[in-house]
C-alpha cells in the first residue's frame, strides 16, 4: 500500500530520520530519533518527533509549521516506525506528543496507517499533560 | 550530485541511508523526552499484553 508520504533519508546508526516538509510555508526539515531507553530494566525506544531549528540550532517541538501537509507528515512518521522495525526487530516504542492534543493527533493519524501494515509493537501515551495518572495507553499487537 | 556524494549514501529498498543525516543523541530536545518516557514508565509500567508478547 503507498501512502502519500515524504521521503526520508536515516542515519547509519538507523536511529535518526530527516525529511523535509514542503508547504505555503517553505520547507521545513523535521527529524525522528527514536532514542534507546531502559524503564524497570526493560529496554525500549523512546519516539521524539520535531523541526530542525537552524537558527537557534535546536529541534523545536512546539512550532506549528502550517505547511498544510499534516496527514503527509503522520504518513512519514509512520513509515519510519515501519522502517525502524524492519531494522531493530521485536522492539518496544513509547511515542507521546509535547501536548495533550499533538498526543491526540499521534493516536488518530499514526495507527491507521500502522494498522495497514503488520507490527508487532507499537504503544502510544495518551496520558494528559499533568502526568499524575494514566488516562489511557493505547496499544497495539498486530501479527 | 557527485559520484562522492552518491558514495556517502547508499539505499535500502526506499530508504536512503546518508552520512549527512547527523546523530542527534545529544540534543537536548531528544534527552528530555527520552528522560520523561522513562520516568513516565517507571511510574505507571509496561502495557501487560506487550510484555507478554514479547516473552
Amino acid at each position: 500500500m503507498n501512502l502519500d508520504r515524504y521521503e526520508f533519508s536515516v542515519g547509519r546508526n538507523f536511529l535518526d530520520f530527516e525529511f523535509c516538509s514542503e508547504g505555503p510555508n517553505g520547507k521545513i526539515v523535521k527529524v525522528i530519533r527514536f532514542t534507546p531507553q531502559n524503564a524497570n530494566g526493560i529496554t525500549y525506544f523512546s519516539l521524539g518527533f520535531g523541526d530542525v531549528n537552524e537558527e537557534a540550532n535546536r529541534i523545536d517541538d512546539q512550532s506549528i509549521s502550517n505547511n498544510q501537509d499534516r496527514t503527509k507528515i503522520l504518513a512519514t512518521v509512520a513509515y519510519a516506525v515501519l522502517e525502524f522495525t524492519s531494522y531493530f526487530t521485536d522492539v518496544m516504542i513509547h511515542a507521546k506528543g509535547s501536548t495533550p492534543a499533538r498526543t491526540r493527533l499521534y493516536q488518530m493519524g499514526i495507527p491507521p496507517i500502522l494498522m495497514k501494515f503488520k507490527l508487532y509493537y507499537m504503544f502510544m501515551d495518551l496520558s494528559t499533560g499533568s502526568g499524575n495518572h494514566l488516562k489511557r495507553i493505547l496499544t497495539m499487537k498486530l501479527s | 550530485m557527485n559520484y562522492n556524494e552518491r558514495k556517502k549514501q547508499k539505499k535500502l529498498g526506499n530508504t536512503t541511508i546518508s552520512d549527512k543525516i547527523r546523530d542527534y543523541g545529544n540534543e537536548p530536545f531528544f534527552i528530555k523526552k527520552a528522560k520523561e518516557s522513562k520516568e513516565f514508565l517507571e511510574k505507571h509500567g509496561f502495557p501487560k499484553e506487550l510484555l507478554e508478547k514479547s516473552k
